[in-house]
Parts: C-alpha cells; structure tokens; sequence
C-alpha cells in the first residue's frame, strides 16, 4: 500500500523526478547488439541506482535536509538502496560501487571484483589494464582511491 | 585584419580608446569605433611567465639555468651577464658530453612532469662533477684536451633556444643580449648562485603538486553560492549547471568537490547560523581570531543539562543521566570532568538549590554571589573596561543560543573567572542558573555596574 510521502518530500522531489526520468532513458534505449556492450544499460541503471541512494544517504547523513521519518520512507519505497548504504557506512566500504562487486560466492575463486582494489595497487602489478569491471561498470570504488 | 581602435583601461579604471593607426587616445568612445584596420594582422600573444628553476654549474662560473617553462639560458655569476648562447669553450663542450636524455629529462621535470623522478638532477650534478674531475686529469695528463665537438648537437640545440626565444619574446625585444622577462623577478635564485653555492639550489620550488588549498575550495564554495545551486538537489545535476567555471576546476578531486558541496548544503539548509564555524573549517588562522580563547567552565555544559532537565523532588543524578544520554554525549561531559563520581556530587549538589530554590530565588543567590566577589570584579572589570563597555552594548538575540553563550563566555573572562576569581568556577552556586538566565543576570549586574561608574 503506497502511503502519502511525509512533509519535506516537496523539496527532494525535482531531483529524484530526474532520476526517474534517466531510468525510463535506459528503459527504453535499444540494448546494442555487440556482445560486449549488451551489459552497458545494466551498468547504467545500477549507476543511476548508486547515484540516487548515495544522494538520499548524504541528504539524512551528512546535510541532515531530511527527516528520519522521510528518510525511512524512502527506502521503504525503494527510492535508495537499503542494502547498499548499510554497506556505506561500514569501514573500507565508503565508495562501493554496487553489491555485486563484493559478492565472493558468486566468482570463480572467491574473490571480490576488481573494482574494489585500490587503484595503486593494480598500478604496482602491471601498468594497468583495468578500466570497468563487468558487474556494473565501476571505474574503482576503494576507499582510498 | 585588426580593429583600429582598442579599449584600455586607465591606470585609475577609466576605460580610454586608442587608435592603433594614428596612435592618438581619447577618453570618448569615438564614431568610427568600429572601423577595421585590413592591413594589420590581429597578433595574439601568448604571455608566458618563466622563472628560473634549475641550475647547473659549468666551467668558468658559468651556469646552464633552466626555467620552467623548459627554456633555458646561460648565466655568468661572475660578470652577471644571462645570454641565450654559450660563448664558453670549455663548458660547451662539457654540456655535449652530459647525457642528452638527462637534459631532456631535466627540461621536463623543470616544467612540472615528473616522469624521471627527482633524482635526475642529482645525477647530472654528479656526472658534471665527474666530467670536470676526468678532464682535469686529461689536462694535466696531455696538457690541453683536445677540441672535438658535435657541432650537430649544438646547431640542434640552438635552434631550440631560436624558437622558444620567440614565444618569450613578443616579437620585439633584442634577442642577443635579452634576457627572459620574468627572470628579474625572482632574484633569490640569482643570488644564490652569486653566493656560490649552487648545490643547495637543487629542484628549488617543489614540482607543483594538485593540492586542495583553502582558497581553492573557497572559491568553490562561494561559486556555489553565486550560481544559487539547490541545496536539496543532488550532486550529479548540480555539477552540471557549474562545471563549465574555471573556479570549479580549481579543486582537481571529484570527491573533494563533492564533499564540498555536502558541506555547502548542509551550511545553507541550516540557514547559515553556524557561519562561523564553518568559516573555521577553511582558515585556521581566522579561527584562532574569532575564537579568542573563549572556552567554558569545567561544569558549564553539566550545569545546563541539569536546568533543562524536570526535576522533582525524589530526583537524582541518575535519573538526569538517563533522561539526557544524548547531551551527555553531545557536550562531551566525560572529557570535563571525567569522573562520574565527580559528576554525582557536583549534579547533587545543584539538585539541592534546584530543588529548594525557585528561579527567582535562584537568580537572587546568584547575585549575591557576585556581590560576595564584587572587590575582584571590580578590579578586573576596571583593566578593560573599552571592551567591557563594548560587549554589554551588543543586544543579543536571545534566541539564538550561540550568541547567548558567547557573550557569557566573555562575560566570564571579563571578571576574571580565569584568573583571580577562578575559586568561583568550582562554586556550585554559580551553577544554579541555565546559560539563558545567568548571561542576562550577568548582563544586568555588569550594566548596573559600568553605568555606576
């Protein structure tokens, strides 16, 4: 059942209209028919899905502009990503990119992604070759990046 | 093709108008402004600013300079002559036999690329060092070295000094004996080099690092303020809207940027009332102004919690620690006083007047108080009575919770709590008031007090 948005929603409103509005974008864009490119819309949405949560995250947390009673409506709705900003405020996590990328049971050798590796680090291995990660096109998310 | 009059700006800003052609100025913008001159080509030129940064010592107290800008030049710290050739035989020769990789190396990392490291100075001062030791003792081994140059190398490098001479140069200076424009004004280099002591000039300025200045993220935030971005919107739209300003590009890191702007939403959606401390964040020096060294008392923030809090008559100082868990933590009261036992007797103590006392009664022990002391405050007031005087005419909100405490703060200072008076900190009597009520108590009796005067 959809209840009424709690007062302060006004405010917030024009900003995740326009997240709406690129999600439906992606929506209705053609998936190109490249095989290597047929994830890019994938990763478009989950960049619009980190973009979104990590604005209603510092709009709670770190402008304090809304209520906590707004803020939990939010993500009842499914406007941020519970999950992931429970992830947000554990240590080391500060930037994740989305949960796939330190999902380790679903990778070959147990590993997190790529993405989740400080980028001096991969520069000290080889002159690096990494740009995106395929889960969901993160250019690096560690923290100290 | 050129436009025969130009628009400058007189040394007091007035705009005036020059006619390029005739050479004749006028402060009046004059009919045929926007004639055109098809004889001229439009010159464009590119001031380039160089400074001197590197140096390296040759023969006969020559020195091979390198700017930053990657030109370089010859400099004479004995005859104090700079010339673009090197007329020096000896040292001619000792700058084709260094490696031309270093030198290269050595432009760059004088024009901010550091991609040979640091070290690459230090090893062309080493192998100049080690070439004048080896042709001392060619000398003296065959008496005269042999003359054998790569004219090639020379003619090349010449060539270089040709071109970048013309950027610095706009067009019309004297190449033989000129100098590089901005080379006057950074003498310390120079003067070093008379001293003699050329090693200590080493990589001089540090290689620019991207570093977030203060100013910097000022002026971000302050362009956050002029372009009236939507405190409540989110970052990726309202970068959009400022990201074609120079000033936005003057902080490198994304993140930074980001977190500026939080910090920027976070002041304007509070509506500005902690302005001051906010201004802390960016300049230090500024904080230690403003802050004086206003600080509270040991008990004043266990002293407010307590006024706040309902007191009946069966209260004790648990049930104060309870009801107000969050001011505990908020006010740090641990780092005051860090004892909790400290904490019971003082909270019991003031619960004792809380409980007997009403506020005005509690207002009138406070006074009396101040009258037990009123010798030293007297005195104290008397050493500064100017700023005394012009604290108590400052009307405070008294809403507005950190002008209220501020005053008290200074207030305090004022009679010398910190100083002779500081037996009174410890006093619980001069607790028993809230913040709000003991700075308007202390307002009236200091008032009473500079007007008796």
């Amino acid at each position: 059942m959809p209840t009424a948005p709690p007062p302060g929603f006004e405010k917030i409103k024009p900003a995740l209209n326009e997240f709406e509005s690129q999600l439906k974008q992606v929506h209705h864009a053609n998936t190109s028919r490249i095989a290597a490119k047929k994830d890019e819309k994938l990763w478009e949405i989950l960049k619009i899905n980190n973009e979104r949560s990590r604005y209603i995250f510092n709009l709670f947390y770190k402008r304090k502009a809304i209520s906590r009673e707004l803020y939990e409506w939010l993500l009842k709705n499914r406007l941020a990503d519970r999950q992931l900003i429970a992830k947000w405020k554990k240590k080391g996590y500060e930037k994740l990119c989305c949960l796939k990328c330190i999902q380790r049971r679903e990778t070959n050798h147990g590993n997190v992604c790529i993405c989740r590796i400080p980028r001096a680090h991969l520069l000290e291995k080889d002159s690096n070759t990494f740009r995106q990660c395929n889960n969901c096109g993160c250019h690096g998310c560690s923290s100290t990046d | 093709m050129a436009p025969v009059w130009r628009v400058y700006a007189a040394p007091d800003g007035r705009k005036y108008y020059y006619n390029a052609v005739t050479k004749h100025s006028t402060w009046y913008k004059p009919e045929s402004f926007n004639e055109i001159d098809e004889n001229r080509e439009v010159k464009r030129f590119k001031k380039i600013e160089s400074k001197p940064h590197v140096a390296l010592e040759l023969y006969h107290s020559w020195y091979l300079i390198i700017c930053d800008t990657g030109k370089k030049f010859y400099y004479n710290a004995e005859s104090n002559e700079s010339i673009w050739n090197l007329p020096d035989e000896a040292s001619r020769k000792l700058i084709d036999t260094l490696e031309r990789n270093k030198l290269v190396a050595l432009v760059g990392l004088a024009r901010g690329y550091s991609f040979g490291g640091l070290h690459v100075y230090d090893e062309l001062v080493a192998d100049l060092a080690s070439l004048k030791q080896e042709s001392e003792a060619k000398r003296l081994a065959e008496g005269g070295a042999t003359s054998e140059k790569n004219e090639k190398e020379i003619k090349e490098e010449s060539k270089d000094q040709g071109q970048d001479q013309d950027q610095a140069f706009e067009g019309d200076t004297d190449g033989k004996k000129g100098l590089v424009t901005g080379y006057s004004s950074s003498s310390d280099d120079e003067v070093e080099v008379e001293d003699g002591k050329p090693q200590s000039i080493l990589a001089i300025e540090s290689i620019e690092d991207p570093i977030n200045t203060p100013e910097d993220k000022k002026a971000l935030w302050n362009l956050f303020t002029r372009y009236e971005l939507n405190p409540y919107s989110a970052w990726p739209f309202e970068m959009k809207r400022i990201r074609d300003h120079p000033d936005f590009c003057r902080v490198l890191d994304d993140s930074v940027k980001e977190d500026v702007f939080e910090e920027w939403c976070a002041h304007t959606i509070s509506g500005g009332l902690n302005e001051t401390r906010l201004e802390e964040h960016f300049d230090e020096e500024e904080e230690k102004e403003e802050e004086e060294d206003l600080e509270p008392t040991r008990f004043h923030y266990l002293a407010q919690i307590v006024s706040k809090s309902t007191i009946t008559s069966t209260t004790i100082f648990m049930d104060i620690r309870n009801e107000n868990k969050s001011l505990f933590k908020k006010y740090n009261i641990k780092d005051f006083i860090s004892s909790k036992k400290d904490q019971e007797s003082f909270v019991s103590k003031l619960l004792y007047y809380y409980k007997r006392m009403t506020l005005e009664e509690r207002k009138e022990a406070f006074i009396q108080l101040l009258e037990q002391n009123r010798k030293t405050i007297e005195e104290n007031l008397f050493d500064d009575i100017g700023n005394v005087r012009n604290c108590l005419c400052q009307e405070v909100d008294t809403n507005d919770s950190y002008a209220v405490e501020t005053k008290l703060f200074k207030m305090e200072k004022f009679i010398g709590l910190w100083r002779n008076l500081s037996n009174l900190m410890e006093e619980p009597k001069y607790y028993i008031l809230g913040i709000r009520e003991k700075m308007l108590e202390l307002d009236n009796y200091l008032k009473m007090y500079v007007e008796l005067q």
